[in-house]
């Protein structure tokens, strides 16, 4: 077993070296506080998610079997932690007609997004990835971000691989939608 | 229409790997790993409970066979009847049957010296393990 590898430290948790777990802290926090962000809105709220995912994670280590990555099996805990303590705070964007993507060059946004500074590119991002449901917003994340595929998605979400598939397309389309509607803003705010 | 896909699919990885990372505070490592190693420091001082819930569900199971074989040895009455009547007739002796047989089937048993001296044993476990059971609930306590 490498240092590397996960397994290496959780090992050594379980034989009762805790500092080991600061290891896979370190490695995992960033993303998984990114999926609890994008879940609950709220930095303070999505930190405090992810310290008790984090808790709940080494306090049932001894469950943990080895099965899936332990990133997929502590994504798991984040995502059922994170919609657990979501506030029902829904912006409703179904309002948007998902099929005027049509009409979208995505090129010339991909163009509009590649002129902005490096700021405002992850500003205008982050922003869109806000302003799409939660679940999708966590499953953009999750797929195109962290790059996990379907199937470690439906493990962690409990989702069916064909209810992800529908809602990354839908996530997509809408992400592109607003994208457009904000680049075209700034474009007149530029005039 | 496959190729088209996989270009939106390529723009929003792009796009969304744009937006990057969000990171927590600082000192979120530093503070995480400190309510560990004190969860940690606490599961050394909790006392497991004698008896784990197998061990109560066997002794259910244990109690639950003599009831049933209790009842199923009773002998049979006739066909049911509503009413006081069918109490008194049907029920009753059942009943007499039950609780006179409870003198017989202790006066066949034959008590060592030992036996209570094992009850007292075993209540006192118990109570020790109901006692530890109410202090890992309530570690503060300890």
């Amino acid at each position: 077993m490498k240092k590397t590898d996960d397994n290496f430290y959780i090992e050594k948790v379980l034989k009762g070296d805790v500092s080991s777990f600061t290891y896979l802290v370190d490695k995992y926090k960033n993303m998984a506080f990114t999926l609890a962000l994008r879940i609950i809105r709220n930095r303070e709220d999505a930190e405090e998610a992810v310290q008790d995912s984090f808790l709940k994670a080494y306090l049932s280590l001894s469950e943990f079997k080895y099965e899936s990555g332990f990133s997929t099996w502590l994504y798991r805990i984040v995502y059922t932690t994170a919609i657990s303590k979501t506030r029902k705070i829904r912006i409703e964007l179904d309002s948007i007609d998902e099929n005027t993507n049509d009409e979208l060059d995505f090129d010339t946004i991909n163009d509009g997004v590649n002129k902005l500074r490096t700021e405002e590119q992850r500003k205008y991002i982050n922003e869109v990835l806000e302003y799409l449901p939660e679940d999708e917003s966590a499953l953009m994340t999750l797929y195109y971000l962290n790059e996990n595929s379907v199937d470690e998605i439906s493990k962690i979400t409990g989702l069916t691989k064909s209810n992800i598939k529908i809602k990354l397309l839908r996530a997509r389309n809408k992400f592109f939608i607003k994208l457009k509607s904000l680049l075209k803003e700034e474009m007149f705010e530029l005039l | 229409m496959k190729t088209e896909e996989y270009k939106k699919d390529i723009i929003a990885k792009k796009l969304i790997k744009l937006g990057g990372l969000e990171l927590p505070s600082y000192d979120f490592s530093d503070n995480l790993m400190t309510i560990i190693r004190n969860e940690a420091k606490l599961s050394l001082h909790k006392v497991e409970p004698i008896f784990s819930k197998k061990v109560w569900y066997m002794i259910a199971s244990a109690v639950a066979f003599i009831m049933l074989f209790t009842i199923i040895n009773l002998p049979q009455g006739e066909a049911s009847k509503p009413g006081t009547l069918y109490l008194k007739n049907n029920i009753m002796p059942y009943l007499n049957y039950f609780f006179d047989s409870i003198p017989k089937f202790v006066s066949s048993i034959h008590f060592s010296p030992m036996i209570p001296l094992l009850l007292i044993s075993i209540l006192l476990i118990e109570i020790l393990d109901f006692t530890f059971r109410k202090l890992i609930k309530n570690p503060k306590k300890i």
